[in-house]
């Protein structure tokens, strides 16, 4: 005789379940009460008219306020602008540091590794006065370059859609050159190698092999670094100073300054909705190339 | 303290998906005894043990200790002592401190609250670790230790614990040949020394040979055979059982005819007298023959028939052991091989192509049904 | 060989390309210090001898300790308390796979994947209606939510390397799981424990694109008060502010090179 079947909440009977339930409960009841409720809210909000009463009305009024007015669709171009020229500078810049420091038996390589990591290490706030203090008219920049007889007078370096690209790199490069590493560091050396007898020149054995297979870190690298940018809101401000118009300072304004929530929340619930369609678009083709390249 | 029984009644275990790990399973465990789960990997062996401890919930059953059903106790008031595969040895305390951490968590567990001096806690310290053979190891780490004395010193932990069942999980596994035969004797010494009910999981025939009371033969969740040690060797139930412990020839024939304690058995080209007391075998039952290739004789094809079977064959190759020959012998009735030791330094061993006579006495076979 | 020398100099210019993005990298940092110490009222470089006088500055003029404190004590109170639900949690989640156990763990871990100036916004309405706006209660969950990811991960991630044996060994030996986890598992996670502590306290201390939604006049914390004074006006004082609070990160990651190695806990 065969044993009865076993119902898909027998597990429940398990003595091990009520750990298992005290040990989430904490976690689960924090993340759902101040994670998700607030997510929830906000999407209420975006619907509403009177931030003192979202619930009262429901109406469509401040989305379609966001694709009619060219204030906003600007700053959500913006952002987009700084978002793809941010990951793709840093991809092209951090490529090439990832490679040596993956490849590099310095011993150096501890102090580099951390001086190109130390965006992560301090506050966007810090970096941001940094800039300023380099890039600014009175700043350190100028001065150097003056004092060196390079010019002749102060150069605008700052408040210019360069300026905050610099910026954005800057914070967001350990991400990429991290993600790149991560790939580059699972390619097996006996596969260069291979490659090197069967008689590949280094260039051939760089774009033929190593490349490809450090794809997947790359897009990964992309894909964390456009997220990012498209929610920063600190770099944007003070080293675009008003010129470089993005989607976060628009939310800023809207939210402490004209206390506009429901415009504010709308903008807020686009902004997530335009990241997290990017972010399933180059997905797909992170997964299209991790298929491709089964180590 | 008394060893006590174990009894497992209709123990199933299905996991997700249907598949049956441990299939209606009974067994009892006389107090005191070493019993080895012997089978393959996936025979459920491991599952029967791990359920025992509580790792694993039972889909149906019972498992019994002392007579007490013990399905709904959580693990840590089971009262067991157990040696993992990786002997799970923690690594930030000494070798004392992992044997102090067994002895007040388990006075914990059974609410024992009468305090224990130091000096007590470190004399049965001391005198589990001299049982071991680690006497004096107390402050090294597990780190610092090889892994035959990372075996003792699990075992030790288990037992200062002083657990109503022992229970093994494959803890050989990890050590050279070598060091395995010296520790089976040596915690077999230390089983029956502590007189503890134990349950003792491998893969491996020969431990469960020389260390048993009882053996299991496992197979697909199901039990093949459990008896004594010779009885699972010389007298397996299953073709099954004769091939995993130790080697086997099997014959496929029928039954001639049914005399008073022998059995005719018909094989291709032969015909055999098999002493057993079997009853229910009729005449034209399919029938499997199982001899051991040690219970085999050669003789040439010349030498006159004695008593035994004899089966005409031809010797397809003979490899040489060092101390004994494997010799493969082609007859009418199968491929047979038999193992045939070395007499005296002067003996050659035998020629592929010879026609030589494969001889076996009738006590020295098993039946088992046939396929 | 030429093939030998165009490694080598590959190597070289690799290295040297390197070199000058770190540096880059770290220059607006570094330029901090030299500015904080000019003795003129200029955000350049000293070229008329240091002074420390705005060092003096920040802690008899400015409002920056008091931001430095209320950023510290919520730093200290969010981590430690995110060390606790999130580790538990996550041994929880690791020693148990059952159904919905990857379900519950990609929730845990899913305000990483949020933007924080969405979560700020999503927070200021919330706690506007709870009546905790503006408050360091409120300020203090925001912080747990967000660092409680990163200890999940962290200690997730080390959990794997203890073998489970371990746990089941102790529970064998009498030891319920509660203590199980205090005695046995405790103990061997401290490396990731630590890492998750300090990545934890920086990542709260250093926080400003939510807190900014969520501060106010008496619960400034120290980002949004240098960001805001930056506001009106950019000199060595804020340099100064800037460079302590660098001061305090660099402490935090130089103790985490020496318990565990920055590589690993970046792996995570």
């Amino acid at each position: 005789m065969t044993a009865p079947r076993r119902p898909w909440w027998a597990f429940l009977r398990t003595r091990r379940v009520p750990t298992v339930v005290i040990g989430l409960a904490p976690a689960v009841i924090l993340l759902t009460g101040m994670f998700l409720l607030p997510l929830i809210q906000l999407v209420t909000m975006s619907f509403a008219d009177d931030y003192r009463n979202p619930t009262t009305v429901f109406t469509l009024e401040n989305y379609v306020e966001i694709f009619t007015r060219a204030y906003h669709l600007e700053s959500l171009v913006g952002s987009l602008a700084v978002s793809t020229t941010s990951m793709a500078a840093a991809a092209v810049v951090g490529y090439p540091v990832a490679y040596y420091l993956v490849h590099s038996t310095s011993k150096y390589k501890s102090l580099i590794l951390l001086a190109t990591i130390s965006p992560l290490l301090t506050s966007i706030v810090v970096r941001g006065i940094g800039w300023l203090i380099l890039l600014g008219e009175n700043g350190v920049a100028n001065q150097v370059m003056l004092t060196v007889g390079i010019i002749d007078e102060p150069v605008r370096l700052l408040y210019n859609f360069g300026a905050v690209i610099v910026g954005e790199v800057n914070i967001l490069l350990p991400f990429m050159v991290l993600s790149i590493m991560t790939s580059l560091g699972q390619i097996p050396r006996s596969l260069t190698d291979n490659a090197a007898v069967l008689g590949a020149t280094a260039s051939q054995r760089f774009l033929r092999i190593t490349l490809p297979l450090s794809a997947p870190g790359l897009v990964s690298g992309a894909v964390l670094v456009f997220i990012l940018a498209m929610g920063s809101y600190v770099t944007p401000k003070m080293l675009g100073g008003g010129m470089v118009k993005v989607v976060t300072m628009d939310i800023y304004s809207r939210m402490l300054v004209d206390f506009n929530w429901p415009l504010g929340a709308a903008l807020a619930v686009i902004t997530m909705l335009l990241t997290l369609s990017i972010l399933l678009i180059l997905s797909r083709v992170q997964a299209r190339l991790i298929g491709n390249v089964r180590l | 303290m008394q060893p006590v029984s174990i009894e497992l009644r209709n123990v199933t275990k299905v996991f997700g998906g249907n598949v049956k790990a441990v299939d209606d399973v009974s067994l009892t465990l006389e107090p005191g005894h070493l019993v080895t789960l012997l089978g393959p990997s996936g025979s459920g062996k491991t599952t029967i043990l791990r359920a025992i401890a509580g790792f694993e919930e039972i889909t149906s059953g019972e498992i019994l200790v002392a007579g007490n059903r013990i399905e709904n106790v959580p693990t840590h008031r089971r009262q067991l002592g157990m040696v993992a595969q990786d002997y799970a040895l923690f690594p930030h305390m000494t070798v004392h401190d992992n044997l102090r951490f067994g002895i007040t968590t388990s006075r914990r567990a059974r609410r024992e609250t009468a305090r224990i001096s130091p000096v007590e806690m470190n004399n049965r310290i001391g005198s589990m670790l001299e049982l071991v053979g680690l006497d004096g190891y107390g402050s090294r780490r597990p780190q610092q230790l090889s892994g035959g004395q990372k075996q003792r010193v699990a075992l030790a932990r288990a037992l200062v614990t002083e657990p109503r069942v022992l229970l093994l999980d494959e803890p050989f596994a990890a050590l050279d040949k070598h060091l395995r035969e010296q520790l089976q004797l040596e915690v077999r010494r230390v089983q029956q020394q502590v007189g503890i009910t134990t349950v003792f999981v491998t893969h491996d025939q020969g431990e469960a040979l020389s260390m048993s009371d009882r053996i299991a033969v496992l197979r697909d969740g199901k039990v093949e055979h459990y008896g004594t040690p010779s009885e699972v060797y010389d007298h397996p139930l299953t073709s099954f059982v004769a091939g995993f412990v130790g080697r086997t020839n099997i014959l496929h024939g029928e039954v001639a005819g049914v005399r008073n304690g022998l059995v005719e058995v018909g094989l291709e080209g032969a015909q055999i007298d098999v002493s057993s007391d079997q009853s229910g075998l009729s005449v034209g039952d399919r029938i499997s023959v199982l001899v051991r290739p040690e219970q085999i004789t050669i003789e040439n094809a010349g030498v006159p028939a004695g008593s035994e079977n004899r089966i005409l064959g031809t010797i397809l190759k003979s490899v040489y052991f060092g101390d004994r020959f494997d010799v493969t012998v082609q007859t009418s009735a199968g491929v047979v091989v038999a193992n045939i030791m070395r007499r005296s330094a002067t003996y050659h061993g035998l020629e592929p192509g010879e026609s030589v006579w494969i001889a076996f006495h009738p006590s020295a076979i098993a039946l088992a049904p046939g396929s | 060989m030429s093939g030998r020398l165009h490694r080598k100099a590959t190597s070289a210019a690799l290295g040297a390309y390197t070199g000058v993005v770190a540096f880059f990298s770290a220059l607006p940092l570094l330029v901090l210090i030299p500015v904080s110490l000019n003795s003129k009222a200029v955000v350049r470089l000293p070229e008329d001898g240091i002074s420390f006088q705005w060092y003096v500055n920040v802690f008899t003029s400015t409002t920056f300790p008091q931001a430095f404190v209320t950023s510290g004590l919520i730093a200290l109170v969010s981590t430690s308390a995110s060390l606790a639900i999130g580790s538990v949690a996550a041994w929880v989640l690791t020693r148990n796979r059952f159904r919905g156990v990857a379900a519950v763990e990609a929730f845990l871990i899913s305000p990483l994947l949020l933007a924080r100036i969405i979560y700020g916004v999503a927070m200021l309405i919330l706690l506007t209606q709870a009546g905790l706006i503006r408050t360091l209660p409120g300020l203090i969950l925001a912080h747990i939510v967000i660092v409680v990811p990163y200890v999940v991960r962290i200690v997730g991630s080390t959990l794997i390397g203890i073998p489970g044996s371990l746990e089941e060994a102790s529970e064998v030996l009498g030891a319920n799981q509660a203590r199980t986890f205090l005695r046995v598992t405790v103990p061997l996670l401290l490396p990731g424990l630590a890492a998750a502590a300090i990545f934890g306290f920086i990542t709260s201390f250093d926080e400003f694109t939510m807190s900014v939604f969520l501060t106010g006049p008496r619960t400034m914390t120290l980002p949004v008060e240098i960001f805001k004074y930056a506001e009106l006006v950019v000199n060595p004082s804020v340099a100064a502010a800037s460079v302590m609070m660098i001061l305090g990160t660099l402490l935090g990651a130089l103790l985490l090179e020496k318990t565990v190695g920055l590589e690993r806990v970046l792996k995570t």
